[in-house]
């Protein structure tokens, strides 16, 4: 099993669970177009839009994995990739422009 | 700790000397004076107007009551040797006091670093014709127009572009001389009135009946950049912002033309490189996606006091912490208290400016508004 895995919103909250990770409750959901996300290791920070009320437990990663992203306000986790292979996910939805219509991913 | 963090700034004011003159300036540089003063930063501030705030015995550490001109700042900069110096907190006056200080070699002569946007961006955004260029580079749509340094250059350009035709002033001050021509005599009359005190005068295309919508953007220097607020004014294009009636958040615009526009702005914001806030105007066609950049501004304005009015961001006090080096994700978001700075403000109510015409002041004039 190798194959190249983006997973993005309740896509990430699965990969997170299917590596081994938890979830909870969040007790404000993010649930707007407006949500800071900060890439790890940077001050790099990018507008997302986002409409979740669960999110990963960024402890309980096991150790391949590492956070990708995380918000800005609550400090919360936006994303997580694995060290060494080709999986990956985020929280938000990584889209360029915000609408109720078809669009391409930005990435 | 930012290494290179200033231990004196000098603060360029607005220059206005009426009560009440120019007030969106003596609220962004006050603004300014508190954010240095939370850095615990030594302030020197030039300013003529005794009845500011930002003169206030409280805000800066030192206060020149001396006009905002270089002859004046020059022998500010002499005696009180600051390494660093603030341009956008004072307007027109005070950015192009900067402009010019730079110009002539004070800054390097001194050593003082400009804080904000540097000196080319500013460049960049003032004189015209440097602008279009640097907007062309990444595709991004200007009025056709042509730059006229004599009057009669204005004509010929005009007769080029066709009537009628809108006449801006390069680094005017509040749009002050620029306004629409229908026929040669007006052109004429306004560049002969407008290159007494310009180097050069822009005829572009008029774009009648077009929207006109500005957005507010912060930038810090890890490239983080947001747009804190747009707003729409009632009044369509050729009647200065200044002069119109401004609602914020825009209201006729479709997502996808309010996304469409953010992410220009944010495209040229990157661009020019400008660091802290500006503005920047649209003209948005209504009925296609057609659009002009009409202008950016490196700097604090009328605009940005409403936007921060209208949303609670504090635009200028966030400007003057990002030339210092802060990033968007460090600073507090002011209006919760828990949130980061790095955000966009979303409005679910609105706010509108109407100007007030106390024409009862001026009983001898016509009571008919515009520019002269």
């Amino acid at each position: 099993m190798g194959v190249p895995t983006l997973g993005i919103c309740l896509g990430h909250q699965i990969l997170a669970l299917a590596a081994g990770a938890d979830t909870y409750k969040l007790k404000f959901g993010h649930r707007s177009q407006n949500q800071p996300c900060i890439e790890a290791g940077t001050k790099r920070c990018y507008i997302t839009s986002q409409n979740h009320g669960y999110a990963v437990r960024q402890e309980s990663l096991p150790d391949d994995w590492e956070p990708w992203f995380v918000n800005a306000n609550d400090r919360t986790n936006e994303g997580i990739r694995h060290r060494r292979k080709p999986f990956l996910s985020v929280q938000f939805h990584p889209r360029s422009i915000t609408r109720p219509s078809r669009h391409s991913l930005s990435f | 700790m930012n290494p290179r963090k200033p231990k004196k700034v000098l603060l360029l004011g607005s220059g206005a000397l009426k009560i009440g003159e120019a007030g969106e300036f003596d609220y962004s540089g006050s603004q300014a004076i508190k954010a240095l003063k939370d850095e615990g930063t030594h302030t020197v501030l030039v300013n003529p107007n005794i009845a500011t705030i930002q003169t206030s015995d409280h805000l800066a550490d030192e206060i020149y009551f001396l006009p905002v001109t270089v002859p004046f700042v020059e022998r500010i900069i002499e005696k009180e040797r600051p390494d660093a110096i603030m341009l956008g907190f004072g307007g027109q006056t005070a950015l192009n006091c900067g402009l010019e200080l730079d110009r002539c070699g004070v800054l390097a002569k001194f050593g003082v670093r400009v804080l904000g946007s540097p000196i080319r961006a500013i460049r960049d955004t003032e004189d015209r014709d440097l602008f279009v260029r640097r907007l062309t580079e990444i595709d991004v749509c200007v009025p056709r127009s042509l730059v006229a340094s004599t009057p009669q250059d204005a004509l010929r350009a005009a007769g080029e572009i066709g009537y009628p035709v809108m006449l801006r002033v390069a680094f005017a001050l509040g749009g002050l001389g620029s306004g629409i021509c229908s026929n040669a005599d007006e052109v004429a009359e306004r560049a002969t009135k407008a290159l007494a005190h310009s180097p050069q005068v822009l005829v572009e295309e008029y774009l009648t009946g077009w929207k006109e919508v500005e957005y507010e953007v912060v930038r810090d220097s890890y490239d983080n950049c947001v747009t804190v607020c747009n707003m729409e004014n009632m009044d369509p294009m050729g009647i200065h912002t200044g002069e119109s009636i401004v609602v914020a958040p825009s209201q006729t615009l479709t997502n996808s033309e309010y996304h469409m526009l953010r992410q220009i702005a944010i495209r040229v914001v990157r661009h020019l490189g400008i660091l802290g806030e500006c503005n920047i105007q649209f003209a948005l066609n209504p009925r296609s996606h057609d659009y002009r950049v009409i202008e950016v501004n490196a700097r604090l304005s009328r605009s940005s006091a409403l936007a921060s009015k209208a949303t609670g961001y504090p635009l200028a006090f966030i400007a003057a912490k990002l030339s210092l080096g802060h990033s968007l994700t460090d600073l507090q978001n002011s209006v919760t208290g828990v949130t980061k700075a790095c955000f966009e403000p979303a409005m679910d109510y609105i706010v509108v400016k109407i100007p007030r015409w106390d024409l009862q002041k001026s009983a001898m004039q016509p009571s008919k508004s515009g520019q002269p």
